[in-house]
């Protein structure tokens, strides 16, 4: 379980002071997958990251499994990050290394043996339908497989969390359906906990049990994806919802992962 | 032809060797020095892996100052200092340490450059699964970066290759003090152009190499 006590960012620039976040209090609870969304700059992205610590809060509290982590440094914040795998917009794969060098790079990190490693690299692969592609580079592959590849890459240290940031912002909606439903997939059968962070709505409502709206640094509504939808609050989640995205709105068809995509260079 | 080769044959080919043994030589101490100079630097850098101002606006100082120095001035200039590493300022030895003063700063801000490209998201993954200050610049930084290092190499050695010949006008040897001499001084110009052709030729064959190195190791399409 995550839980965020009146967190809050400032951020100290030439120019006076920004604030990013302010006074947050959310609980994600195991096996949720948490939607977190918001228009860009609302700070989602900043909440996210202060998660594993990439980003550290100026105020408040963050404790995961009921240890106070804002405070870890060194090798305590390294243990806790290999515990919370996170995948990115721009997938943000190693482009010198091979696909399986990728999956590894956190075991390697890790200073996990090398024959362990590839096993469960490509143990991964095979979750992600991708073990074909072992030996290729990250730009021989298409926009959606690159995303598979991270997501592999991002499950190695069999972590208890995920955090997705925008990760199907830079897919077309066919990907987007596959990517998020690989997402769901993983969450069912490895119950692995999810932080989605998003802008759309649609993306949200076809694999969010929970979700957040968060607007100018503020939690604005929060609740079950269904009751929110419903019966939205704010002007901020009455504004998204006016901005749907027909496809991934679409119930879940049973294409699965395995659909081919067109390689789009990118 | 064969006349000229009997005559300047073997003294080219001794002066190919010393040219290339001083760029080869002060190209690696370059290195030794400039490479961990440069990953300081960038490390240090605002927005780096661990900014440090006062730290960052030395080495800035250092390496600019290092590199505006013209290398004939430094050449004589540090000529004590010479002597005192390689106990004499004259021959291969005297060149190799003016050429590696020369030229480390010169590595230090291309490695810095080159490091500074690498996409801040790999890093942000990186530390995401809990690697190391330490192996984020080894296993990412210089592993992402390693094509554009390469090319850097190959500018900075045919940089050295060219100021060697200004190390030859101190009596170091090499091609450029034997056109300096021959064609110059005595102004025997066939001798000069063997040795300006010899330069062309080597700056070409090594520049495609390393270009060739960077394109086989670079997996960005």
């Amino acid at each position: 379980m995550i839980e965020l006590i009146d967190v809050g960012k400032v951020y100290q620039a030439s120019d006076g002071d920004h604030r990013a976040l302010e006074g947050v209090n959310l609980r994600i609870e195991d096996g949720d997958i948490f939607g977190i969304i918001g228009e860009s700059g609302a700070g989602k992205s900043t909440l996210v990251r202060m998660l594993n610590l990439l980003e550290r809060p100026t105020e408040g509290r963050i404790i995961i499994d009921g240890s106070d982590i804002t405070d870890y440094q060194g090798r305590e914040l390294r243990e806790l990050r290999a515990n919370i795998g996170m995948i990115l917009q721009n997938f943000a794969l190693f482009q010198q290394r091979t696909v399986l060098q990728n999956v590894t790079f956190p075991l390697e990190v890790r200073r996990e043996s090398k024959t362990a490693s590839a096993e469960r690299a490509h143990e991964l692969l095979r979750l992600v339908n991708l073990d074909d592609k072992a030996t290729r580079y990250p730009s021989e592959l298409s926009g959606g497989q690159q995303q598979r590849v991270a997501i592999a890459r991002a499950l190695a240290n069999e972590p208890h969390y995920m955090l997705c940031d925008e990760a199907t912002s830079a897919l077309d909606s066919r990907t987007t359906v596959q990517v998020l439903d690989l997402l769901a997939r993983i969450n069912a059968e490895l119950g692995v906990t999810m932080v989605v962070i998003t802008h759309s709505l649609a993306v949200a409502r076809r694999i969010c049990n929970r979700i957040a709206v968060i607007d100018a640094g503020h939690i604005v509504e929060e609740g079950f994806t269904a009751d929110v939808f419903a019966n939205p609050k704010s002007e901020i989640t009455h504004e998204l919802l006016d901005w749907g995205d027909e496809a991934v709105d679409q119930p879940s068809s049973k294409q699965g992962v395995n659909g081919e995509e067109e390689v789009v260079r990118g | 032809m064969a006349e000229f080769f009997d005559n300047y044959g073997a003294l080219l080919a001794q002066g190919t060797i010393d040219t290339l043994v001083m760029t080869i030589a002060s190209c690696l101490f370059a290195y030794i020095i400039g490479l961990p100079l440069g990953i300081w630097f960038a490390v240090t850098a605002p927005g780096g892996l661990r900014p440090n101002r006062a730290v960052n606006t030395v080495l800035g100082w250092v390496i600019n100052i290092g590199r505006s120095i013209p290398f004939i001035i430094l050449l004589v200039a540090i000529i004590p200092f010479t002597r005192l590493v390689v106990g004499t300022s004259l021959g291969v030895p005297g060149a190799v340490v003016p050429l590696t003063v020369a030229a480390a700063p010169f590595v230090a801000r291309i490695v810095e450059q080159s490091l500074a490209e690498v996409d801040k998201s790999l890093i942000e993954a990186a530390h995401s699964f809990g690697a190391s200050n330490v192996q984020i610049v080894v296993k990412v930084m210089l592993k992402e970066s390693l094509p554009s290092l390469v090319r850097g190499a190959a500018i900075t050695f045919v940089n050295l290759f060219g100021y060697s010949a200004m190390a030859g006008t101190v009596g170091a040897g090499g091609l450029g003090d034997i056109a300096i001499r021959y064609g110059y001084q005595r102004f025997q110009g066939d001798v000069m152009l063997a040795a300006v052709v010899l330069c062309v030729v080597l700056v070409q064959v090594f520049q495609s190499f390393g270009d060739w190195i960077a394109r086989a190791i670079d997996r960005r399409q």
